[in-house]
């Protein structure tokens, strides 16, 4: 180590040591930090849960309003596809009697029209193919 | 002795965890972790209480400056106070809590640069006990001579020495390899002979 075998060496390693051991004993802790460590931490902390309570309240917040003006009855179908499920059995309808499949193979075609995403060349919504 | 900081009057020690005081150290700290998830921020004063001297001192050695070092301690306390979950999941508390005040005590180095000796020694040197002046031209040599050590070295050299670590733990922590702390052990401790050599000629020169 440090030089422990040389006899001309100012210190020994087990001097060195400890001496470096007691010099770091006389370090001292500023009397100001444990309260000024706790009292931002508490106010971290404070600030931490109301900008989850802000969050978490405008979400519900949010969700809320959206509920509260969907329109009635139409079980947000119309918002995913762009028909109302009259529209749909009408289409389905319109299907079953074109085809002769009877009116569950209708309601899946009108179903698969309401998924089909717009081509280039239908560039109107599903709403209006309906 | 490390001299602790007076308490508080408004963070009294109201919090503190069941701590038996054989336990090693480090188990300590994990048991101050695991209260502080379960209570909170307010159970934060038992591990100021417990671990702030050992991380003021451990950071001192790295960014030379006092004030710097308990920014460091602060900063890491604090995040640590409002997520107590960072510590209590580590596998090792302390050495984790150890690692967090290297990096800031880095951080803090490396933005500011300011290396000011002189005040700090003041510091030290006015907030030893009475009974200590004696020894204290000593201290005062040994820190001058640990301050000449660039931050890596300096900083095996406080968690082997005050900390008590072996090269693995400490590799860990300075994440390098034990080899390398070994040798950064090795280089420091010759280096601070030499340097301690050289500054008790001055002084007794002078």
């Amino acid at each position: 180590m440090c030089n422990a075998s040389n006899s001309d060496a100012p210190f020994q390693e087990q001097d060195l040591e400890q001496m470096i051991r007691l010099a770091g004993d006389g370090v001292t802790v500023s009397e100001d930090l444990r309260p000024r460590v706790l009292e931002t931490a508490q106010t971290a902390s404070a600030a931490s849960h109301l900008k989850r309570f802000v969050v978490f309240y405008s979400l519900m917040l949010l969700l809320s309003y959206h509920w509260a003006h969907a329109p009635e009855g139409a079980n947000g179908m119309e918002g995913a596809v762009g028909v109302t499920p009259q529209q749909l059995f009408d289409r389905a309808a319109q299907y079953s009697e074109w085809d002769r499949d009877g009116m569950a193979w209708g309601l899946v075609r009108a179903w698969q029209d309401c998924r089909r995403i717009p081509s280039p060349h239908d560039t109107d919504t599903n709403a209006a193919d309906f | 002795m490390i001299r602790r900081s007076t308490p508080n009057r408004t963070f009294a020690r109201s919090a503190q965890p069941p701590m038996n005081e054989s336990l090693p150290f480090a188990e300590r700290v994990r048991a101050s972790a695991q209260h502080l998830q379960e209570r909170g921020v307010d159970a934060l004063s038992a591990l100021y209480d417990l671990a702030a001297a050992r991380l003021v001192r451990f950071a001192v050695a790295i960014t030379q400056n006092q004030h710097d070092a308990e920014d460091a301690v602060q900063s890491v306390l604090v995040r640590v106070g409002t997520r107590p979950s960072l510590l209590n999941s580590a596998n090792c508390p302390w050495q984790y809590l150890l690692g967090m005040v290297r990096n800031e005590a880095l951080a803090i180095a490396r933005r500011k640069r300011r290396y000011s000796l002189l005040a700090s020694f003041a510091e030290f040197v006015t907030r030893q006990p009475p009974d200590r002046v004696e020894s204290e031209d000593q201290r005062q040599l040994v820190w001058r001579a640990l301050r000449s050590l660039p931050p890596p070295q300096a900083e095996v050299v406080a968690l082997k020495v005050w900390e008590n670590l072996t090269f693995a733990q400490i590799a860990e922590i300075t994440q390098t390899s034990a080899n390398t702390a070994a040798s950064r052990y090795r280089y420091a401790l010759r280096k601070l002979a030499g340097t301690l050599a050289t500054l008790q000629t001055e002084v007794h020169d002078v």
